[in-house]
């Protein structure tokens, strides 16, 4: 054959793994305007604009507070106050099942506009990403500002936080890492089992439970019988919920061991969802 | 050699998959799956005609066949053929939005694809941001589309709404805004599949007009998908003429558009519709037959310039549901598809046919008092809709001959050549 400087050779797999970073890099303007997108028509025509953010961990967390703070006696058993331990925890949680979540709809949501127009898919899952991070920090400016205030009565303080707080890009990297990954397997599979896309809405609800974002995991193991036990200490999000924790509160320790465990279990899921997503990504138009 | 060619088609190949998918896809995944597992070739998998040999009904269509051909830099090449024939698959494999099954395609250059204008348009952004959006997902930089913004804006002609949400835009102007953004790309390699079809005359034109200048003065590469011959014969030099996914023939332009017309031809005309199996729309409602009749309701085989004539229509409702407004039109075409007149019932009587509840056919006389049509053989189109939802779309439904008739009081007929209407006049001195 012939030795001829193509640009591009279009062929029936493309590619099995890697995540064409060179044309992610060429389209990145794209993802900040799909962040841009996301992010605007969020709130647009709303009065209460970006505040929404904010309002849906504090009301969750005000829930949680009246009903499983006196249920529990969460201040009295972990001795922290329950509104600090609630919001950092459906803040953490509301990162990680958001962007699992949508990550999982990028086929589905997105099939008008794959169907018509090529550009690298993975656009949109790491749009989705960093558009759930102004959120996310937009909602723990919130926790830091009722820290502030109960560093300030004096039930917490900040010098047990500020050494730490260089681990909450670490947290943070980890549950974006496992939320992509889990949400490339089920977007690859929901583009021909559509069964998945039921199972996504409740599944994070479950799973939700399955962590110590309500019942402080002492409480657990005190009264709950020892097969929760089991399924708590699996779920690679309680690693990640403790380990916020831990940066803030005194009375917690930093659990090395567990986030091992979440950061093998996001990467071993990272690397099953790039896998899936790059099979299906070429041909998913024909089965959606 | 190499360096003049945009695109190289080798060996392609595209298989779907018929019928629905759903629990049945799980079980042919895993045979398939366990098929490549031992090792086995594509070949073992599907025997030559592409049926599956793994599944035991041929569920599965090759929609491109061996698909070969070459594009120069520079050139314009119109995609033709008739509905169902591959040409919007063969679109799509170009434009990377789904994979080839087999085969290859070398690009030289970028391309950027326009199979629908406006894509990814976001209803709560306004115009503004949806131009930056569409440009970055048709593969422009921020930068790129930055320093256009200023002619596309004049292009698309919406000026002052560019700051409003798009959701508030008429259908007419997002068209306009999404051509305007397409239109300014700046790919090596442009492939656009019946855009054109979309907004009014003057914008269409205007289409035409860029997409010339496009290639002709800036030296880009166009694919045009149409089914409208006279703008592809306007536009480009080079035409493919695809058959049941398969290359009929490539060649000049005025060489392949009559081959695509004759291939209509070949398909027997008569009068019974329900062969017809390249038709377009959702089926509820399906023409079955069409005659020609002249005023005194006799069947004939040929109209007279002049002459009354009906088109006798039946429809079937084919959705026993349905039920309401019927929209049907005729359009008559000469030897080179132009569309020369247009018959409606909504625009002749101002309303549309009531179909009852339990109705299952439906029996039309559209009546043509005084034919203005010079001699000569002219096809026609049909069209039942309910203006919402496309029912049925017959393309080269069927022939209207047409001999030199009693048009004028004097009997005399101007040459065909010059003259393909004929139109009442009066002269006089004064």
């Amino acid at each position: 054959m012939s030795e001829e400087n193509w640009t591009e050779v279009i062929k029936p797999q493309r590619k099995v793994f890697g995540l064409g970073f060179k044309e992610l890099i060429k389209y990145k303007d794209l993802i900040f305007l799909f962040v841009r997108r996301d992010f605007v028509a969020f709130y647009k025509q709303t009065v209460l604009g970006p505040f929404w953010y904010v309002l849906q961990p504090l009301m969750q967390t005000a829930v949680y507070s009246i009903m499983f703070g006196s249920i529990f006696d969460i201040s009295k058993e972990t001795g922290v106050p329950s509104i600090l331990f609630y919001l950092i925890g459906t803040v953490s949680w509301w990162y990680f099942s958001q962007s699992l979540i949508k990550t999982a709809n990028t086929f589905t949501a997105n099939a008008h506009i794959f169907g018509k127009v090529y550009f690298p898919r993975l656009t949109v899952p790491v749009s989705v990403l960093l558009s759930n991070l102004i959120g996310f920090g937009i909602q723990f400016m919130l926790f830091v500002c009722f820290f502030a205030y109960f560093a300030f009565t004096g039930e917490t303080s900040f010098s047990h936080a500020l050494p730490n707080l260089w681990k909450i890009p670490l947290l943070v990297i980890i549950m974006a890492v496992l939320g992509l990954g889990m949400g490339l397997i089920i977007s690859s599979l929901t583009t021909k089992y559509k069964d998945f896309k039921q199972f996504i809405g409740f599944g994070v609800q479950l799973l939700m439970f399955a962590s110590p974002v309500i019942i402080p995991l002492s409480i657990v193991y005190k009264r709950f019988p020892p097969w929760t036990h089991f399924i708590l200490e699996y779920n690679p999000m309680t690693g990640v919920i403790e380990g916020f924790r831990s940066i803030f509160f005194a009375e917690y320790d930093f659990d090395w061991g567990g986030i091992g465990y979440t950061a093998s279990f996001a990467l071993v899921m990272f690397v099953l969802g790039i896998l899936l997503f790059n099979k299906t990504e070429q041909n998913f138009v024909d089965t959606v | 050699m190499s360096k003049d060619i945009a695109i190289k088609v080798e060996g392609l190949f595209k298989q779907y998959r018929l019928g629905t998918i759903g629990a049945g896809t799980i079980k042919d995944d895993i045979k398939l799956w366990f098929a490549k597992l031992r090792g086995k070739s594509l070949s073992d998998i599907y025997d030559i005609d592409g049926n599956d040999r793994m599944v035991g009904d041929s569920e599965y269509v090759w929609a491109l066949q061996n698909i070969d051909f070459e594009v120069k830099k520079g050139e314009i090449l119109g995609i033709i053929g008739k509905n169902g024939a591959g040409k919007s698959t063969l679109l799509k494999v170009l434009s990377k939005v789904t994979g080839p099954t087999k085969g290859q395609i070398k690009v030289n250059g970028r391309i950027a694809s326009l199979l629908e204008v406006g894509t990814g348009f976001h209803p709560e952004l306004t115009g503004r941001e949806n131009v930056f959006l569409n440009g970055a997902i048709l593969g422009m930089t921020k930068v790129e589309i930055k320093a256009k913004l200023d002619e596309i804006v004049d292009f698309s002609g919406i000026g002052k709404y560019l700051d409003t949400p798009v959701k508030r835009y008429s259908s007419g102007m997002k068209v306009r805004l999404g051509f305007a953004v397409a239109a300014h790309l700046e790919p090596e390699i442009l492939i656009v599949d019946e855009v054109l079809a979309v907004g009014d005359a003057e914008f269409q034109k205007r289409c035409i007009g860029k997409m010339n200048d496009v290639s002709k003065n800036q030296g880009r590469t166009v694919l045009f998908v149409s089914h409208n011959m006279a703008s592809v014969m306007e536009l480009c030099d080079r035409a493919l003429l695809m058959q049941n996914g398969t290359v009929h023939s490539t060649g000049k332009v005025t060489d392949i558009i009559p081959l695509y017309l004759n291939a209509f031809k070949a398909e027997e005309i008569s009068s019974d519709l329900t062969k017809i199996k390249t038709r377009a729309g959702n089926g509820k409602v399906k023409f079955s037959r069409v005659e020609l009749l002249d005023g005194l309701d006799n069947e004939i085989d040929f109209a007279l310039s002049g002459q009354t004539i009906k088109m006798r229509l039946a429809c079937d409702i084919i959705d026993p549901t349905f039920f309401g407004k019927l929209h049907v039109s005729i359009k008559f075409v000469d030897e080179n598809d132009v569309t020369l007149f247009h018959l409606s019932n909504s625009v002749s009587n101002g309303n549309e046919f009531e179909v009852n509840r339990d109705q299952s056919t439906l029996n039309i006389d559209c009546e043509i008092e005084k034919l203005p049509l010079n001699s000569g053989v002219y096809k026609f189109h049909l069209f039942v809709s309910n203006l919402q939802e496309v029912f049925d779309e017959i393309n080269f439904a069927g022939e209207l001959k047409v001999e030199g008739g009693n048009f004028f009081p004097t009997g005399k007929l101007p040459s065909p050549q010059v003259s393909k209407f004929l139109v009442d006049n009066t002269w006089k001195l004064r």
